[in-house]
């Protein structure tokens, strides 16, 4: 092989997904959320949880499901973050049927934001009301942030390159872009990337709501999580993971596996001091992030066929991303169908990204475009776009899914049919 | 069309560091050439009951120095160590604020324990077990995007978490992403302010520390038969990657070029390393294939070398597998005898120790290195530092979750 010098030109190689799975509080695996979404069936429910004053409405995955899928033993001995990631990346490696000869080149990128703060806030009660020698030596296994990108490597016997990411909402989006470089630049065969979260702790519901942010009212018969609608009112935290198997095209096509769909593109962006200045450059720079995405795509946005909104069912955030929509496609704009996962599923933070690319993988292959759940009453300030209130089926070639972190973050992938 | 990318030489420009042996290049170098131990005892919590009582503090950081008062109340300690030595890394690096593509400026960060360290600092001060903080952290930000308001950088932020190897790994991605095009420079490298009564105990339960109290500076001994464990370290290393097209087009002058990158897993066991070192190998053999070099053009190997029983006979073990007879030649060192293992930062301050060795032409010691245990007979640089010419330095970095990485870093020479 001819090695490249410094200043040659080489072509980038083309990188397909040839294998998903889902924890979602929609259900665990593919076929159970595809079908699950698609009838209007909502993950979205009353949460009570010891230690919380008030009820509250969030996406929690079902523990007697996800006991089906994972033995008792290891299941206590990982944190529930890193279980989920387990059953979602058992079931992406199965779909994609990769051979036992390719995973000693086989690396994991797995991100979250919170890791294992589970187990942290059980020991810190430890350390407190008992001893420092009471601390559990399973502490340090379980809280890292690469504690799901090891246990997936030891599960499935993987011995590439292996690294958690943290990067709030974008963790999963981040984990698939180094992904994509690795698979890029190196002797590397396939990439297990995606994300996984279990937030639905006291500590992070107060977190959040003292940004005032999320919408948690249980109770009370407003939908709690309605995308573009009028009576939206703030996000629903949600748990669960999700975990594509990537590779490159020509790898895909020499074992001869399904192939979903390739990652044709991607833009970041990052606005500076969010906090305190949420308007004008918040705008720019989402508008920077998918004009990045459909250009290192080679995209015109009028060869965009569906939008997957970030579309969080916050105030502001869905009206300004509206507005990014009108901006970037301007009249075409009407035309594009659009449509937000999270009316469903909730914001599940680390694990939305890479959710929204395999709902979106999904549409390609199934050619049908999921709806917003719960969405009824368009706002008049989201109006811009051709919102879907109910599935549609479509020959989708090309899509962009979003993914605007509320802290500031921001990433679009751009994907297409082979 | 963006359809290819052009192959590009990778270089460092700013460095900053704070470690338990000197703030600032100029007071880190003197000291881990001159041989000095940072370890003392715990003074900031009651270490009563806990086995462990040592470790490297950073006494004289004083974060109002860095940063606005509002920012630092609001700031957990690793990210105002980590925010300091990424001023410090802008300022050597020429770079102010904004003065450059800010989209295509990225932030890759290292830190072990995040989500830990900063819920351990705010409970610590919530039950009045922290003698050198009054209020706790209020704002869990990650530290990525705090160093990208500093910067004024938006470009792609995140922050590399794979444990004791995260500082390593966190330069290496970043590397990849200059690399790829995504962008043209990334401020990156580790952090870890571990000194925490929960963080304490955790590593005390997994008994890999050393419980050498009586003799602080004598604890951490990487190699030497009377190694009993690693002495936790707080620190930071940042350094400024850019492409090298980008540093010359900015005039600005520049450390060394990080030449390989290379990573693998044990996918064995999450806290114990695997018998066998094969992966430990592998991780260095793709960083030397990666830089374009073979195993005879490394001048000086950065030991992981944590001082605890298991990690430096089969770190030893590996590097003979990787390098045969000549690896009794090379000189190898692990500065961890001096700052103690710094965690997430450990990979960023030890590359910074390599870029030092090669403009200083200097190798710095594997101190308290008395006798060196039997399966552990290489050169290890004992107790003195040793004036050598460095062209290629190694720097190796293993962690929990079975992950290994290795840099591979060389003199610049222009194109």
């Amino acid at each position: 092989m001819c090695r490249l010098k410094t200043g040659d030109i080489f072509m980038k190689k083309r990188i397909v997904v040839t294998g998903v799975g889902i924890v979602s509080p929609l259900g665990i695996g593919i076929n159970e959320n595809w079908e699950r979404y698609l009838s209007g069936i909502s993950g979205i429910g009353e949460l009570s949880k010891e230690g919380m004053d008030k009820m509250l409405c969030a996406g929690q995955v079902s523990d007697e499901e996800l006991g089906n899928f994972i033995l008792n033993d290891k299941k206590n001995k990982v944190d529930r973050f890193t279980s989920f990631a387990l059953v979602a990346a058992g079931q992406a490696l199965a779909d994609a049927k990769v051979d036992n000869d390719d995973r000693q080149k086989t690396g994991v990128f797995v991100g979250s934001a919170y890791s294992g703060l589970d187990i942290i806030e059980n020991q810190i009660r430890t350390l407190y009301t008992e001893s420092p020698r009471r601390v559990h030596p399973l502490l340090m296994q379980k809280n890292l942030t690469n504690a799901p990108s090891g246990e997936i490597a030891i599960e499935l016997d993987l011995k590439g390159p292996n690294i958690g990411f943290s990067s709030g909402a974008c963790s999963s989006d981040h984990s698939i872009i180094q992904a994509y470089n690795m698979l890029q630049q190196n002797d590397i065969n396939v990439m297990v990337a995606g994300g996984t979260e279990a937030p639905l702790l006291s500590t992070v519901f107060g977190e959040l709501s003292h940004k005032g942010m999320f919408n948690g009212n249980g109770g009370s018969s407003d939908p709690v999580s309605c995308p573009f609608d009028v009576r939206r009112n703030g996000f629903v935290l949600s748990e669960g993971a999700g975990i594509i198997v990537m590779e490159t095209l020509s790898s895909a096509e020499k074992r001869g596996a399904d192939i979903y769909g390739e990652i044709a593109g991607f833009g970041t962006s990052y606005v500076n001091d969010v906090y305190s200045d949420k308007s004008k450059r918040g705008f720019s720079s989402r508008v920077l992030c998918i004009k990045q995405a459909l250009e290192s795509a080679s995209v015109d946005p009028s060869g965009v066929d569906y939008v997957n909104a970030s579309g969080i069912s916050g105030i502001t955030e869905d009206m300004e991303e509206s507005q990014v929509m009108k901006t970037v496609f301007g009249r075409q704009t009407g035309h594009i169908p659009i449509s937000s996962t999270k009316g469903s599923m909730g914001l599940t933070i680390g694990a939305s990204g890479v959710i929204d690319l395999i709902f979106s993988l999904l549409a390609l292959k199934k050619q049908i475009l999921p709806q917003t759940h719960r969405l009824e009453d368009v706002d008049p300030v989201c109006n811009s776009l051709s919102h879907l209130k109910e599935p549609v089926a479509s020959l989708a070639t090309t899509i962009l899914s979003n993914n605007f972190g509320y802290a500031g973050n921001n990433v679009s992938l751009v994907i297409k049919c082979i | 069309m963006i359809n290819t990318i052009k192959k590009n030489r990778i270089v460092v420009t700013g460095i900053g560091v704070l470690t338990p042996i000197g703030t600032g290049i100029d007071a880190f170098w003197k000291s881990l050439v001159g041989g000095i131990s940072g370890i003392s005892e715990i003074t900031r919590f009651n270490t009563e009951r806990y086995p462990t009582k040592i470790a490297g503090e950073i006494r004289n950081f004083d974060p109002g120095k860095y940063m606005s008062e509002s920012l630092a109340d609001s700031l957990c300690r690793y990210s105002q160590m980590g925010y300091s030595a990424a001023k410090m890394a802008l300022l050597d690096a020429d770079l102010g604020y904004g003065n450059f593509n800010s989209n295509k400026v990225g932030v890759s960060i290292g830190i072990g324990t995040e989500t830990l360290l900063f819920y351990d600092e705010k409970s610590a001060i919530e039950n009045s077990n922290y003698n050198i903080r009054t209020e706790p952290p209020t704002e869990n930000r990650g530290l990525s995007s705090v160093v990208s308001d500093l910067l004024g950088s938006s470009g792609p932020n995140f922050v590399v978490a794979t444990a004791c190897s995260s500082g390593n790994q966190a330069i290496g991605i970043a590397k990849e992403m200059i690399k790829s095009g995504q962008v043209d420079m990334v401020l990156t490298g580790g952090v870890e302010s571990p000194i925490f009564p929960l963080n304490l105990a955790a590593f005390c339960s997994l008994r890999v520390m050393s419980k050498r109290n009586d003799e602080p500076t004598r604890a951490s001994r990487p190699f030497d038969k009377e190694r009993d464990g690693f002495v936790m370290g707080e620190g930071t290393g940042m350094l400024v990657l850019e492409s090298e097209e980008s540093a010359i087009r900015r005039g600005v002058r520049i450390h060394a070029e990080v030449a390989g990158y290379g990573a693998t897993s044990d996918a064995f066991h999450m806290t114990m390393p695997s018998k066998d070192k094969v992966q430990i190998s592998r991780s260095m053999l793709s960083a030397i294939e990666d830089a374009d070099l073979g195993i005879t053009d490394i001048d000086y190997i950065n030991a992981h070398g944590t001082s605890t029983p298991a990690n430096d006979s089969g770190e030893s073990r590996a590097i003979k597998t990787v390098f045969g007879k000549s690896a009794y030649d090379i000189p190898i060192s692990s500065t961890k005898s001096m700052t103690g293992h710094l965690m997430g930062a450990a990979g960023a301050v030890e590359l910074v120790a390599c870029v030092l060795a090669i403009r200083n032409g200097r190798i710095p010691p594997t101190i308290n290195l008395e006798n060196p245990a039997p399966e552990c007979d290489l050169d290890y640089v004992a107790q003195k530092a040793r004036d050598c010419d460095v062209n290629v330095a190694m720097s190796n970095s293993f962690g929990f979750g079975g992950n290994n990485s290795t840099l591979v870093i060389k003199k610049y020479f222009n194109s």
